[in-house]
């Protein structure tokens, strides 16, 4: 970890002299830091107590990090996230391990808590191929590890393209990186006192430098600060939650004093920790299963008075989602077009709508059953692999920064995404019509007719989203078309419902023909959307199905052709 | 009377028994188009698939097919207007590729910060020569159709006499470094034979002394020297400048001997006495090296072994070239941008092979380069470039800033910002890609048509689609 950038002259020292904090009659502050900070180690380890803890006003602490402000409480999520998988750690909150990890680092450095994914890696750490996470000390000890990593952070650096191995070889690493960076303070950059030049602001682990430089030199307010960190590190090694409450309030107080007016609006770094307790995705989910078995109960008991109130549930499962969205786009400052579990909140959340809107024009029932089930798996999908669905909100790519365009063309062809996830769902209705009333001509005939409107609107937002891809690529890099896999693939989902519209219109396809062919269309789509990233991006061959949740699709994959092929079969028979 | 009504073979080429096939047949070329790629490279999947004459006479084929359909529904119907305006759209966004492809232009030029340039390269490869002071010619060798072999070489009769000829391609091929033992009166290196061996790594090189490409080897955490001991001493001595914290140094001792030094995080073992053949421990990634074999006078022959496909990387392609001017002849390996001169018969040649250089009407100067970064991190948030373009009629100087999605348009050319390198000294490199595309707006018309047309056709029903359903 030799980083070598130790930046201690980024202290302007005499802007601390404008600060007077009363610097508490403590006999010897060096001591004190000394003692708590750097060898609390020497205490035992507790466990339980620290659920007395509260946590309120730490979380609520901003942070710089990864190009953005944001409160403490997202940042110890996304830490423990980052490096464990998990967000909860052996059932702890996250600032709770965060401030144990601060706290006992020696207890940790000896603890299996880093992922390791790639079962060819586990093997080659010499861990069984079960076991999920190795200890800090076992990765540093292993030299033939750590130079492999270094060794292909070094191809990275050279544009080399790494093997599945040789990445995870870079996730483990800087898993391993992060937890390093932690305990010295480094990544606690929470002192409001940017650097001109890179307007980075001042960490933990600065002050202690400055300290270890030069301690005479250093202004009162900042060795309050370090003082005050350590305060509350040693309450909550002695769990003394009265003490922990004072110090984090102290703490509190003074980072704001110190930011003055450029200090995060602490309305909406309350909003973001507020955003991130509730978790308004997870509530959404919850809710349209609710309205899906209410809905899907209006079926079963032939009782068409118990759609109305499972509607309404359903309507209530868009506005919680809709108010997750809306919040995650002003913490973000940007609309949601930059990851896969964007694309997957968006996509799931544009469905429920398209859904609504059919529902409102038809009033058929099939699309408000359709839409609350989809959102259910949308939803849990998006709320459950964190490692592959990386929920963190963080800086975007240049290039697709402050486009308009670009903006307007990811949002058209994830919205046609929505529309034929729609007509999966709606596909799955004809289905089951065509598996249990196959002599309701009329019935099958007004299905897939709905079915052949949702397809449409998708077929309209593709290729319109396609176009405008390329019209956007023209004219910020001067190509068209390039056949990049992105924009083939759309093309290819493009083809295959085409393909079927065709099939429709010469004949070939009927109700049966039609219903099995949009559903099977989806898998172009499915392609487009997750495959070119996670298939194609990192190769076919690549080991590691551990890696991009694989299995979950294929599994998906293959249960829709067995489930088409079955009632094909099944159909042709009567 | 409609001719594409009436002529059978015009009518199939129309119908959607033809149309669904094609649609079919497409999207299994482009899927297969992009597992190539991602299992190789875009390289491969271009010279393969998108780029190869049967994929060209398909897309010709698919134009055929919209345009037949479209004409032999004529005299049109008012409900069949969103089908012929989408047909039409199509086509229109092929013809309008074709122009791209014939006279459209696609390439790179990079500059360095007070460096000036006309010259941008596209990615087509081209094979270079260049006889005494005459001028350099260029011959297209991206060899996509039939690669050249030594029964079919391809052929140059040069002006002056004699034979230039390239009669071996590999489209991917690695560059293999030996040691040969040097001629009579041939100049060579000392040199060394290392292997390196760890569970995760092996390496195998051989090492020249005082040589500048094959001097040293670089491992990334660690480095592999061969010096004279004396010089190495006093490379210590003046504070162990330029020696990464991990290294091995082979030291030729002045009696002739092998001695090695290595350095672990950046403390030195002694000097100890090597002996050829004998496994040793770097002390650093687990390793083990040995000295395979020592030459006191060599020279290294770089000769290219062909490859199978490398995943997930452009190959790296070399050409094999034989110059006759009887009796002599020469011969000899071009990897990819690689170039070579050499006497012959008193004459000076010079060979190149690499990227297809193009004239730009217009000379581009780049001022300054300028990077944002995200708030506490050394994330890029932006780059720009500040430029000047030399207008060539008037002569004047015109400063302009090309930024992400600000390219600069000057004469039927488009200078985008594409990426950036920082060099050693603190300056940057801007990568700028250069685009001529009189097609543009033919896709432009033929992309609006079409989102129209489907529009059209959705909105307004189709009375036939009624009929069929009807039938069922």
């Amino acid at each position: 970890m030799s980083k070598g950038n130790f930046k201690f002259l980024i202290f302007n020292f005499e802007f601390w002299k404008h600060f007077s904090i009363p610097v508490h009659p403590c006999s010897s502050v060096a001591k004190m830091i000394c003692a708590v900070v750097f060898s609390v180690s020497l205490c035992l380890s507790g466990k339980g107590f620290a659920s007395e803890l509260d946590f309120k006003t730490l979380s609520l602490i901003p942070i710089q990090e990864g190009g953005r402000l944001k409160p403490m409480d997202t940042f110890a999520r996304e830490s423990v996230r980052f490096i464990t998988g998990h967000e909860e750690f052996e059932n702890r909150s996250s600032m709770d391990t965060l401030m144990d990890w601060l706290t006992h680092p020696e207890t940790w450095e000896a603890k299996d808590f880093i992922l390791v994914e790639n079962l060819e890696m586990r093997d080659q750490l010499g861990i069984p191929k079960d076991q999920k996470r190795v200890s800090p000390k076992l990765l540093m000890h292993n030299d033939g590890f750590m130079a492999f990593a270094k060794m292909n952070y070094a191809k990275q650096q050279k544009k080399i393209t790494l093997d599945a191995k040789e990445k995870e070889s870079l996730a483990v690493f800087g898993r391993l990186q992060k937890f390093e960076d932690l305990l010295p303070g480094d990544s606690l950059t929470i002192i409001p006192i940017p650097n001109t030049k890179t307007y980075k602001w001042a960490s933990i682990g600065d002050l202690k430098k400055a300290y270890d430089l030069d301690n005479q030199k250093m202004p009162d307010a900042a060795k309050e600060v370090l003082m005050t960190f350590a305060r509350i590190l040693k309450s909550y090694d002695g769990h003394n939650p009265t003490e922990f409450a004072a110090g984090t309030e102290d703490l509190s107080r003074m980072l704001s004093q110190i930011g003055g007016k450029e200090y995060p609006d602490p309305s909406k770094i309350s909003m973001e920790v507020q955003f991130n307790g509730l978790k308004p995705f997870r509530v959404a989910w919850i809710i349209h299963l609710v309205a899906f078995l209410v809905i899907g109960l209006s079926f079963l008991l032939e009782m068409p008075k118990l759609f109305k109130p499972g509607f309404i549930i359903f309507i209530a499962g868009i506005l919680m989602s809709l108010y997750g969205f809306v919040m995650r786009c002003l913490i973000a400052g940007r609309p949601p077009v930059s990851n896969m579990y964007e694309s997957l909140i968006w996509v799931t959340f544009g469905m429920t709508v398209f859904a609504l809107i059919f529902e409102l024009i038809f009033g058929s029932r099939y699309f408000a059953l359709a839409g609350s089930i989809l959102a259910v798996f949308g939803f849990v999908l998006a709320d459950n692999v964190p490692t592959i669905l990386d929920p963190s909100i963080g800086p975007i790519e240049p290039v697709l920064r402050s486009n308009f365009w670009l903006t307007i063309h990811v949002l058209t062809i994830t919205l046609s995404y929505a529309a034929f996830l729609l007509s999966l769902g709606i596909g799955h209705v004809c289905l089951w019509s065509l598996w249990k009333h196959r002599d309701d001509k009329e019935r099958l005939k007004r299905q897939t007719n709905l079915l052949y409107r949702v397809v449409q609107v998708g077929i309209v937002l593709l290729a319109s989203g396609t176009i405008l891809g390329g019209v956007w690529a023209s004219y910020s890099w001067g190509r068209f078309w390039g056949w990049d896999p992105k924009e083939t693939w759309a093309l290819i989902a493009l083809l295959g419902y085409v393909a079927i519209l065709h099939g429709r219109m010469a004949g070939w396809l009927r109700e049966l023909g039609f219903t099995i062919g949009v559903v099977s269309a989806f898998l172009g789509v499915l392609m487009a959307w997750y495959g070119v990233n996670f298939i194609l991006g990192v190769g076919l061959h690549s080991y590691g199905f551990s890696k991009g949740g694989l299995p979950y699709v294929i599994s998906f994959v293959v249960v829709e052709i067995l489930l088409v092929t079955t009632v094909g079969f099944k159909a042709r028979k009567a | 009377m409609n001719i594409f009504k009436e002529n059978r073979v015009l009518k199939f080429l129309g119908s959607v028994q033809m149309a669904l096939p094609m649609i079919l047949i497409l999207a299994v070329l482009l899927a297969t188009g992009t597992i190539v790629e991602s299992r190789y490279s875009t390289v491969v999947a271009k010279r393969f698939v998108y780029g190869t004459w049967w994929f060209g006479g398909f897309l010709i084929l698919l134009s055929i097919n919209l345009l037949c359909s479209a004409l032999s529904r004529f005299p049109w119907k008012k409900y069949q207007t969103g089908f012929v305006i989408t047909h039409l759209g199509i086509i229109t966004i092929l013809a309008g590729s074709m122009v791209t492809q014939q006279m459209g232009a696609d390439g790179q030029i990079a500059l360095t910060e007070g460096e000036e340039g006309h010259i941008f390269q596209e990615d087509k490869p081209n094979f270079y020569y260049q006889i005494g002071e005459g001028p350099i010619e260029q011959v297209p060798a991206s060899f996509s159709f039939r690669p050249p072999n030594p029964d079919h070489p391809l052929l140059v009769n040069l002006p002056e006499g004699g034979m230039l000829m390239v009669d071996q391609f590999y489209l991917n091929a690695q560059k293999k470094v030996a040691g040969r033992v040097a001629g009579e009166g041939e100049k060579g290196f000392p040199a060394v034979h290392v292997n390196l061996d760890s569970s995760f790594v092996h390496e195998n090189q051989w090492l020249f002394l005082g040589h500048a490409d094959y001097g040293h080897l670089d491992l990334g955490p660690a480095s592999v020297f061969f010096e004279k001991e004396a010089d190495w001493k006093k490379r210590l001595a003046m504070g162990a400048k330029e020696i990464s914290e991990n290294a091995l140094a082979f030291l030729l001792a002045k009696d002739g001997s092998l001695k090695y030094q290595t350095r672990h995080r950046g403390e030195f073992t002694p000097v100890q006495p090597l002996k050829v053949g004998q496994d040793y421990s770097t002390g650093w990634m687990d390793m083990q090296f040995k000295a395979e074999e020592r030459l006191s006078n060599a020279l290294p022959e770089e000769t290219y072994l062909e490859q199978p496909l490398p995943n997930q990387k452009d190959p790296e392609s070399a050409i094999h070239y034989e110059l006759i001017q009887n009796p002599d002849k020469k011969e000899g390996w071009l990897g990819y941008q690689g170039q070579t001169t050499f006497l012959l018969k008193g004459k000076t040649f010079g060979l190149a092979y690499g990227p297809k250089q193009v004239r730009l009407p217009f000379t581009l100067h780049l001022t300054k380069f300028k990077l944002g970064l995200d708030p506490g991190t050394d994330k890029p948030a932006s780059y720009a470039s500040d430029i000047l373009y030399t207008d060539p009629e008037k002569g004047t100087q015109v400063p302009a800033e090309i930024s992400m999605n600000q390219p600069l348009h000057f004469k039927g050319f488009t200078v985008y910002q594409a990426s950036y390198q920082p060099m050693p000294d603190g300056k940057y490199i801007s990568v700028f890609s250069v685009g001529k595309d009189p097609g543009i707006w033919i896709k432009y018309t033929g992309a609006i048509t079409l989102v129209l047309g489907i529009i059209f056709m959705f909105w307004f029903k189709n009375p036939s689609w009624g009929k069929k359903e009807v039938n069922v």
